[in-house]
């Protein structure tokens, strides 16, 4: 569906539901958020993100997204979302969930699958810092295309359904748990597919796969209350697939999640690997042999750890650490070597002026575990200064 | 279920999970190919020296 097209459904079912407004029992929310951010590299001036592959970003970027929440009756609820941002628009939600009770609510749809806990306040309105963790990174990591983003980059809606639910053990404890199975990642375009194809997951032409086998994968999370305003919660997600249309390789996501909040302070931690095959039926595409034992996959890594504490009312600061390592084959063309990192420190403050608009400040240190070929840098600084505003 | 039992069944699926997470989930490559280096690099079977020594191609291309 073209990005105009998507505007006009979304479009329509707003009109529509505004004439329904009188008629019905719907009760609907309509909320909306946008961040403009601008990300400075002083080691890097003359980098243009939209060159290549060593690049930095210079300029003004906007993520934007309007959501539409429904509910049609005390079981059935819709949501709607669509978002504006590098990729132009796109959905980001479309599905429909039935909740027979607390327990068990069936979700069906366009969502971004249950995995993780940051995936739950990926938009910009929910953070603190401008840009995402490493891990879930998309597209605003210094040389992003040579790492192609991160583990898995968030948001990863795709098409597909979900089962999920949440009991309370007394008023303390609450498990949460999903299960779903959803179109997954893809890589229809290379003939000797190697990693996952992140453009063909938001093109605006197909949000089918043409492998024909879903994904499968879930999460289940425990979270106690150990005081009124203090909990901690700790989850387990994971997610397979095929990613080829012919069925040959596959990738496993795992991650783990732990955070803690005890008043106004928040700590937040995350670790994902994937573990992704690899097309080496022509060697002569790597950079290193291909060893028969352990030589069709590579493996990549990311964790964050995230301090967030109000310094006075309305201003945060928020300190982040966070890093990805790439261990395997890759490409001879690529610049990395088959055992790549890279480790980020992030200093930030976040004023709020209103309840409903924040400006966002930081400043980051990477440091890379190989040479940018044209500067011979592998310490880089950036600079982010952004505004979001909700409603 | 007795504590001991429940500790025998933990401790049998951690060495499992470290077991899975030693083999797979820890790639092996082959050299460094020698036309994926710079010309002068060669198939000499020094590749790994003399990219430490950054000689030619990526400096420490190899390891990092």
């Amino acid at each position: 569906m073209r990005p105009l097209s998507q505007l006009i459904v979304f479009a329509i079912v707003l009109i529509a539901l505004f004439a329904l407004q009188n008629a019905s029992a719907l009760e609907h929310n309509i909320a909306g958020s946008g961040q403009l951010d601008y990300e400075y590299v002083p080691t890097a001036r003359n980098g243009n993100a939209n060159a290549g592959t060593y690049n930095a970003f210079d300029g003004f970027t906007l993520e934007a997204a309007a959501k539409l929440s429904v509910d049609v009756n005390e079981h059935l609820s819709a949501n709607v979302k669509v978002c504006v941002g590098c990729h132009g628009f796109e959905p980001d939600m479309f599905y429909f969930d039935y909740r027979f009770q607390d327990e068990l609510d069936l979700r069906a749809g366009r969502f971004s699958p249950s995995f993780g806990s940051f995936v739950l306040r990926h938009d910009p309105a929910n953070q603190k810092l401008t840009d995402k963790p490493l891990p879930y990174d998309m597209g605003r990591m210094l040389r992003k295309d040579v790492w192609n983003n991160g583990v898995l980059p968030a948001p990863f809606p795709s098409n597909g359904l979900e089962v999920n639910g949440t009991h309370w053990f007394g008023d303390r404890v609450q498990l949460d748990y999903a299960a779903y199975a959803i179109t997954g990642f893809r890589n229809d375009t290379d003939a000797y597919p190697v990693d996952l194809n992140f453009i063909e997951s938001h093109s605006p032409t197909y949000y089918i796969s043409t492998n024909g086998r879903p994904a499968f994968g879930g999460r289940t999370a425990i979270t106690v209350k150990m005081g009124n305003a203090s909990d901690m919660s700790a989850g387990a997600s994971g997610m397979y697939g095929i990613y080829d249309p012919h069925d040959r390789f596959s990738y496993l996501i795992l991650g783990g999640d732990l955070s803690l909040r005890v008043h106004h302070t928040n700590v937040r931690m995350e670790y994902l690997v994937r573990r992704q095959e690899m097309d080496t039926d022509d060697p002569s595409l790597f950079k290193y042999a291909v060893s028969p034992q352990r030589g069709n996959f590579f493996v990549k890594q990311g964790a964050f750890a995230e301090l967030e504490q109000p310094l006075v009312t309305d201003l945060d600061l928020v300190a982040r650490l966070d890093g990805m390592t790439r261990n395997g084959n890759v490409l001879a063309t690529s610049p990395l070597s088959s055992n790549a990192y890279v480790i980020r420190e992030t200093l930030g403050l976040a004023y709020a002026f209103d309840r409903n608009f924040r400006v966002k400040t930081s400043g980051e240190l990477w440091e890379f575990s190989g040479p940018d070929p044209t500067t011979g840098r592998t310490t880089e600084v950036s600079l982010h200064l952004g505004v979001v505003g909700t409603f | 279920m007795s504590v001991r039992l429940l500790s025998l069944l933990v401790a049998s699926l951690l060495a499992t999970l470290a077991s899975i997470a030693c083999t797979d989930f820890v790639p092996e490559v082959g050299p460094i190919r020698a036309t994926a280096a710079a010309p002068d690099c060669g198939a000499s079977g020094n590749e790994y020296d003399q990219v430490d020594a950054g000689m030619c191609g990526e400096p420490d291309a190899n390891h990092d």
